[in-house]
């Protein structure tokens, strides 16, 4: 119980009111001295923070409305007793109110046990990660930020998990929560064991047309769900399309599940379709033992190079390279190219460096061959002119769909039918279908390190790096902002913090029934009457 | 209510008009807000849940915007500029949080909001007042609580809006300053937290906040 002594004082009264001379009332005036550069640091960051706020609040109201008018809408369909809707209703409720209570979490680094790194790449690495107190599994991306700010990736980052963030549905890969600390970004990402679309690739080389054609239509509905969100993707490639414990497609949006994000600004891209103006007269004189050897040298480094920052653009199509406006299509362009490599077994434009692939791309109506000799056959040549090149290409889901190449799938139920590679899995935490990667001695835990590679890696910043102040999480030490100054990488990262509402299922209760409701794909007559 | 006999000798009333011209300095502020949304209908309980949930996702919110927005003045306010927590002429307030600090003491401004934040940060820290583990009660003392932590965060405001609401105009917070005061009180006015004499020190300025949509 507490005890409340505080005092106000109330120290005026009318009658007690004297007159002052007028010199004093001159102090009252404010001093219009320049502001400090660590007070206006911390004025942009509790703007930003507080602007952040009330967009989230907003958000919040309307989606946590929208799930009760969801639920609404299968109880209407289900036709339930009074006493079973109720219950369906008070389980959201209860699951509402777990959301609200793990917003106020504030997760740090070391709720989470670290079992294997499963990539890493330019920016940080990928870990699978078991949550200490609830034993979930999870795969944590963590991020450098002064690598993200070298880059510049800060803003790439922050739109990435927004997109994530806003992203409800069964083919994105989940983001559960976010958060940071002085040196890193971390990411709370669904582990999916069943490794990726590059792995599969890499381990069978060709795939038959039945094969392809189950993925590549999984990896549609997947792009539609991400389109219908509003978004555009521009990084469809075969490592970010994962692959669930059934071998099932989920999409890693804007190449952030694995981290590793790409290079996108518009200098790169001028700077590759400048140089490959140069080297034109090059190109012709390619020969096809050349390209033999090209495709096994390509083979060889894939793994690698989609880990680099740059990467190649294989994938991408023209108009991102001419940087004119480019639309939704450029996500069709770009599956196009994955179906070419699933059924031939390298992408079309396969060049030996980044500037004869974009020249490649860009003149695809010469540049793009189809072999004439492995029995392909006429629908699948067709699906793939009409994705890439074409001068009329699709530009809907609607319209691929309808292609004969799809003729039988049966796209409302292909989530529940068997993939043609079911990921063999010995354990939960069965990583087999990820490379091996070297743990790093004490890079994990070490918060020693921590302080050493925050050291060495802001000799270019003007950090102050005795400086304590995390203003999303004040420190014990003091709860004023004032203590220390915001880092300019801070600045950069307001507002990553994020709990998603799927964070609730993964908490001990079991709660099928509002799973099963809101886990139900596109059908809203399934019964989970008992 | 003035439980010490003799009045602080170092801290005099201003004559009215200077009084006057500050409280309507603050009133023109008042215009300028973030415009965002309906913050009425933000505080409302949502349809079925339970109020110690609402009450301690949104005391947690509002000690971090009042902990940003302080943090941007700290250079200002000093134990020289500001050696009493006070909010205007008429008001001042002395530390006490019941346990560590039982009687009143009388301390500077950055103290007494150092003590504040520090002492706020371990109440919601402690689990056994808000309880972070999934099932797990809250207290039945928890609402008591919550009233006593917006009651001092209060005061935070009010000695912003009096002694530091220049600089926060000079830095361009104005708008976030207000809108984050307009949500604190239409969510104590919701239910019911704070007296409303402890409002005083921003009587006119409130009430002017509330007028617009």
């Amino acid at each position: 119980m507490i005890n409340d002594h505080e005092s106000v004082i109330d120290v005026g009264s009318d009658d007690e009111r004297e007159n002052f001379e007028d010199e004093e009332d001159t102090t009252t005036v404010y001093s219009s001295d320049p502001l400090s550069r660590p007070t206006m640091d911390r004025s942009l960051a509790a703007k930003m923070y507080i602007e952040q706020y009330y967009i989230n609040a907003q958000q919040s109201v309307k989606e946590r409305g929208q799930r009760r008018k969801d639920l609404e809408l299968k109880l209407e369909n289900m036709k339930l007793s009074s006493k079973e809707s109720n219950d369906l209703r008070k389980e959201l409720d209860k699951k509402e109110s777990d959301y609200m209570r793990i917003k106020r979490l504030k997760l740090k680094r070391s709720d989470f046990e670290v079992i294997r790194i499963i990539g890493r790449g330019a920016f940080g690495e990928v870990s699978l990660v078991r949550h200490r107190e609830s034993n979930d599994l999870y795969a944590m991306k963590r991020l450098k930020k002064s690598e993200m700010l070298k880059k510049e990736q800060a803003a790439h980052v922050r739109a990435e998990r927004d997109v994530l963030a806003s992203a409800n549905t069964n083919w994105v890969v989940k983001l559960y929560y976010s958060f940071q600390d002085d040196n890193y970004l971390y990411l709370i990402m669904e582990y999916l064991p069943g490794g990726d679309m590059m792995s599969l690739l890499i381990k069978y080389d060709i795939f038959t047309e039945n094969q392809a054609r189950f993925y590549i239509a999984e990896t549609i509905l997947a792009i539609e769900s991400v389109h219908t969100l509003g978004y555009i993707h521009r990084d469809i490639k075969p490592d970010n399309l994962l692959l669930d414990s059934k071998g099932h497609v989920k999409l890693c949006d804007l190449g952030l599940c694995t981290g590793f994000h790409r290079l996108h600004s518009s200098e790169f891209y001028q700077m590759l379709v400048g140089d490959a103006m140069t080297i034109k007269m090059k190109l012709i004189e390619a020969t096809p033992l050349t390209q033999t050897e090209r495709i096994a040298s390509w083979k060889k480094a894939r793994r690698a190079l989609a880990y680099s920052a740059v990467g190649t653009p294989d994938y991408t199509a023209p108009e991102v390279f001419l940087q004119i406006g480019y639309n939704k299509e450029v996500d069709w362009w770009s599956l196009g190219v994955i179906l070419y490599e699933m059924v031939v077994g390298h992408p079309p434009f396969l060049s030996d460096n980044t500037t004869e692939t974009c020249l490649k791309i860009l003149n695809c109506k010469e540049t793009l061959q189809i072999p004439t000799d492995m029995g392909l056959s006429k629908e699948v040549i067709d699906l793939i002119k009409r994705l890439v090149c074409e001068k009329d290409r699709y530009k809907s889901a609607d319209e691929i769909k309808l292609h004969p190449f799809f003729k039988g799938v049966n796209w409302d139920n292909i989530r529940n039918q068997s993939a043609p590679f079911v990921p063999e899995l010995k354990s939960p935490t069965d990583t087999s279908n990820f490379d091996i990667y070297e743990e790093i001695p004490n890079d994990i835990d070490d918060d020693d390190n921590n302080n050493n590679n925050n050291s060495n890696n802001n000799i270019n910043l003007n950090d102050n790096i005795n400086s304590n102040c995390t203003y999303t999480t004040p420190t014990k030490k003091s709860n004023i902002m004032g203590k220390g100054n915001i880092k300019d990488k801070d600045l950069a990262f307001i507002g990553f913090t994020f709990k998603g509402f799927d964070a609730v299922n993964k908490s001990p209760t079991n709660r099928r029934n509002v799973e099963s409701i809101f886990n139900t794909n596109n059908s809203t007559t399934t019964s989970t009457t008992k | 209510m003035n439980i010490f006999g003799k009045k602080s000798q170092t801290f005099k009333p201003k004559k009215n008009i200077q009084e006057g011209s500050k409280q309507y300095h603050l009133k023109q502020y008042a215009e300028a807000t973030l415009g965002s949304g309906n913050l009425k209908s933000a505080v409302s309980l949502p349809t079925g849940e339970d109020i110690n949930e609402w009450l301690a996702v949104n005391t947690t919110d509002f000690f971090n915007q009042i902990n940003m927005l302080y943090g941007t003045i700290t250079e200002f306010c000093t134990g020289t500029d500001c050696p009493v927590m006070s909010a205007g002429p008429k008001y001042e307030y002395h530390w006490a949080d019941g346990t560590t600090v039982k009687k009143a003491i009388k301390v500077s401004a950055p103290e007494y909001v150092d003590f504040l934040m520090t002492w706020v940060q371990s109440q919601l820290d402690d689990e056994n007042i808000f309880p972070s583990k999934i099932g797990v009660p809250f207290p039945k003392n928890f609402q008591s609580i919550v009233k006593t932590i917006f009651k001092r965060l209060f005061r935070v405001y009010a000695h912003i809006y009096h002694s530091h609401f220049q600089k926060i105009v000079s830095l361009g917070e104005e708008a976030h300053l207000n809108t984050s005061l307009k949500h604190f009180i239409y969510f104590i006015q919701e239910f019911n937290l704070v007296d409303k004499k402890e409002l005083g020190p921003l009587n006119e300025l409130i009430e002017s906040l509330m007028k617009n949509p």
